[in-house]
């Protein structure tokens, strides 16, 4: 998941979800943190294209 | 978080009073109507509230099969709730079959498959946006560094 955080600006999470980390339970948390900033991130730079997209002619191709 | 989006569209003039009524769909919803539907559903999207909006993505999904819009947004959704795997499926079918946002439905399956360590599916994807035209998903792609 350190892709999906990285992009959004987080702060490596590595040592966190490691399969020998005690803190293992917080990963249903940092995944889900992770999601949302790279949602957040795609929005910002699609979000204005997709929503243009439903008013595009049927026949258009982009 | 409002600063996340882009709001050059909500700022477009309304509708003018006297728009035949030619422009609204067989379904009743006008693709106006649609828009905003839309713009309800990205911003539900970015403010976690993704579930609420599924039925927007849904109905986008249904009016407009050849638009890979409303697949997007219930692929954003079902990433969020642990099912990539329908979601990567969902994007690939829109992939396929969509005319429409079919550039950012693969900069956002490149994306997702790379954040899954899935790389080497991303790589191929990545590569075509990044020949393509400059657009948000060719720039989204760019700011996630070398292929």
């Amino acid at each position: 998941m350190n892709a999906l955080n990285s992009i959004g600006g987080t702060q490596d999470t590595s040592a966190a979800t490691g399969a020998n980390s005690a803190a293992g339970s917080d990963f249903d948390a940092i995944f889900q943190e992770g999601v949302q900033n790279t949602a957040a991130v795609m929005l910002q730079m699609l979000g204005g294209d997709i929503i243009q997209s439903v008013m595009k002619d049927e026949q258009s191709v982009d | 978080m409002l600063e996340a989006f882009n709001f050059a569209t909500i700022d477009a003039p309304p509708s003018c009073a006297g728009v035949p009524e030619e422009e609204a769909e067989a379904s009743g919803v006008s693709r106006d109507d649609l828009k905003l539907l839309c713009e309800i559903g990205v911003m539900a999207l970015a403010m976690e509230r993704g579930d609420e909006a599924l039925p927007i993505f849904r109905l986008i999904d249904s009016l407009q099969p050849h638009n890979a819009a409303g697949a997007i947004g219930i692929a954003m959704i079902e990433v969020a709730a642990g099912r990539e795997r329908d979601a990567f499926a969902r994007l690939r079918s829109a992939i396929a079959k969509c005319r429409i946002c079919v550039r950012e439905a693969k900069a956002i399956l490149a994306i997702f498959l790379m954040g899954f360590g899935r790389h080497a599916e991303a790589r191929p994807l990545r590569r075509e946006i990044l020949r393509g035209p400059d657009c948000g998903a060719r720039r989204l792609i760019q700011s996630y560094g070398p292929v």
